[in-house]
């Protein structure tokens, strides 16, 4: 595999007591697109402005091309950033604000200066906005500028922290698709950061999940998607049921557990006696009527309330001891069953689908 | 108009008579033929403006209150600015008692400040020139410019800092070319106000002024003096001088709306 662009080598940072970051190791390729996701406070905007050079780590190494640029301060790092505020400059107007990196580097003529200005603007569509205040743009404008004045300078790496998050739902969906065509385009390197799944999964090559300052899992989108490597990681993607158990029996790569919903079946291994979790994709189990018997890879309960997105319906199943199990499917996969709420019905799923999650 | 929108409009008209009718006066009668200032006028004369505008001590004191109103706002503007931005920027221990420390000049009464400054410019041999008065000046001034610029910064996105130096820009070019930029009203505001607050200044000036009077040391020499409504037309000067830079400083802060956070 060819040299990563960057190496984060046992990366921390630590203000006082508090960890931000407690030990990151990731190497980034070029061209990769690469979202760091998790909750607030989980390190992953400390970890971009790492390596911006806005916070120096406490410990570990950053390197560009394998050169520790520790010690090279924001300003020489050319690894521009989009800001989840913008942070555009109010009192200058579009184009000088595009302008503003380029004028720092030099060696070029305001003419010069300007014709690139304004290509980047012509690319992002907002050319014609050129002399318009800040003041004066949209919430999805001063997005497009804000980018604009980070790709003028045609960086190798671009950074984004939760670029889209101040957009509105629909604004945001077509942002995606803009911020996927010039990933593609320009074949530069993009770190983004996001809370947001939705975005990660749709833009990432790779996705590295963060949770309390430490990397929980990294991967692409659908690896993360099926297998998630711990329990945190399934409660924060949300796509499966995860349910808590103690090992009972270990033979040929399956197990079974002992939970509170009964005995369940799992593929993978754990010692006998061992605690662990289960987890069983929400889009993998079949609703039915309630009559046939349990089993190992079956569970029964009493629909509670089913939540209607467009094709896709969520079902909220209340199990006997008081836990719930949600089941997705197409809205026209259920419509057979007329469900309606108290219904009890029989939740199954095929056992390779049911993973013990890893400690 | 509701019933209580007029009470109140007339609680206003009368807060603004109460305030501005001495002033108003003032002006009046320094257009007065009679040199006593008393009803009925007498009749509309400049004789009064004729006669400062010979009088060379006058002349003197404008100058000075000039000059000292002039360095004092530039001076000041200057270190209030590099207060504010201190304490925008930085976080450090001790950062509250530094900015109670650089507040507090205007707090203590000017009596004691006019003493503290004598005692201190005589100490270092400047008793009596226009550079104590300028020196006094500033440490009462500069917390009035570290106001005005402080409110300004904090309207200014703790992003946008860091967003210049991630675009290449070093510490001193961002406060170059982004700081100053953005607190440019604020710096007008700060070097008018601080203009104007030197030039009416009198008690520091009257301590440590000596023979280079400022002119409200000067108008104070006159008072003692006699009263002559010479008097009002020096004030009258004086008020015009001081309304006009709180006017270009009131200009400079409605300026700030266009780029404040988030509009």
């Amino acid at each position: 595999m060819s040299e990563p662009i960057l190496t984060l080598d046992a990366v921390e940072k630590r203000y006082g007591a508090d960890v931000a970051v407690e030990r990151i190791d990731l190497a980034i390729d070029k061209r990769e697109f690469i979202v760091l996701m998790g909750p607030s406070g989980c390190g992953k905007t400390t970890t971009l402005r790492i390596l911006a050079g806005l916070e120096t780590p406490t410990a570990g190494e950053v390197r560009l091309w394998g050169r520790p640029i520790n010690d090279v301060p924001p300003w020489q790092r050319e690894m521009p950033m989009v800001w989840q505020s913008y942070a555009l400059f109010p009192f200058l107007d579009v184009r000088r604000n595009v302008e503003f990196g380029l004028k720092q580097r030099g060696g070029m003529s305001a003419g010069e200066r300007r014709k690139k200005a304004l290509e980047w603007l012509d690319r992002l569509g907002i050319a014609h906005m050129e002399k318009r205040g800040i003041h004066q743009l949209s919430g999805g404008q001063r997005q497009r500028v804000a980018l604009a004045r980070a790709l003028a300078l045609e960086p190798e790496v671009l950074l984004l922290d939760e670029p889209l998050s101040a957009l509105d739902a629909h604004l945001r969906i077509r942002m995606q698709g803009e911020l996927s065509r010039l990933h593609s385009e320009l074949g530069i390197t993009f770190v983004y950061v996001t809370h947001a799944q939705s975005e990660a999964f749709a833009l990432a090559d790779r996705v590295v999940i963060m949770s309390e300052g430490r990397v929980q899992q990294i991967g692409a989108p659908r690896e993360i998607y099926r297998a998630p490597a711990s329990r945190f990681v399934a409660d924060f993607i949300g796509a499966s049921n995860v349910v808590g158990g103690t090992v009972v029996e270990e033979k040929d790569g399956t197990v079974v557990l002992e939970t509170p919903v009964g005995r369940l079946e799992a593929t993978g291994s754990r010692a006998k006696g061992a605690a662990g979790a289960l987890s069983i994709p929400a889009d993998w189990i079949a609703v039915e009527p309630a009559g046939e018997a349990t089993d190992g890879t079956a569970v029964e309960g009493r629909l509670v309330t089913e939540d209607f997105t467009g094709a896709v319906v969520t079902l909220y199943v209340e199990l006997h001891d008081g836990s719930q199990f949600f089941v997705q499917k197409q809205q026209h996969e259920i419509e057979r069953l007329s469900l309606k709420r108290g219904t009890r019905v029989r939740l199954s799923w095929p056992l390779e689908h049911a993973t013990i999650l890893p400690e | 108009m509701t019933r209580g929108d007029k009470i109140l409009s007339v609680y206003l008209a009368a807060i603004f008579v109460f305030i501005l009718a001495p002033i108003v006066t003032l002006i009046v009668f320094s257009f007065n033929a009679d040199r006593f200032p008393s009803l009925p006028w007498s009749g509309f004369s400049l004789e009064w403006y004729e006669a400062i505008a010979s009088d060379s001590t006058i002349h003197t004191g404008f100058k000075n209150s000039l000059i000292v109103a002039v360095a004092t706002a530039v001076i000041s503007t200057i270190l209030g600015f590099c207060a504010a931005y201190t304490d925008y920027r930085f976080k450090f221990f001790g950062k509250m008692g530094f900015l109670a420390l650089a507040a507090m000049p205007p707090t203590v009464p000017v009596v004691i400040l006019g003493i503290a400054n004598l005692t201190f410019m005589a100490q270092i041999n400047l008793a009596g020139t226009l550079q104590a008065v300028i020196l006094g000046h500033t440490v009462y001034c500069a917390p009035f410019a570290m106001a005005l610029i402080r409110i300004r910064l904090a309207d200014l996105d703790p992003d946008i800092e860091p967003a210049a130096w991630n675009l290449g820009a070093t510490r001193m070019t961002t406060v170059r070319q982004v700081v100053l930029p953005f607190c440019r009203p604020a710096i007008f505001s700060a070097m008018a106000i601080t203009a104007a607050v030197s030039f009416d200044e009198f008690m520091i000036a009257w301590f440590v002024s000596g023979i280079n009077e400022t002119l409200p040391v000067r108008i104070l020499a006159m008072l003692q003096g006699q009263v002559s409504p010479r008097i009002n037309a020096v004030g009258s000067l004086v008020f015009l001088v001081t309304i006009t830079l709180v006017l270009i400083a009131q200009a400079a802060v409605y300026s700030f709306r266009k780029t404040r956070r988030n509009v």
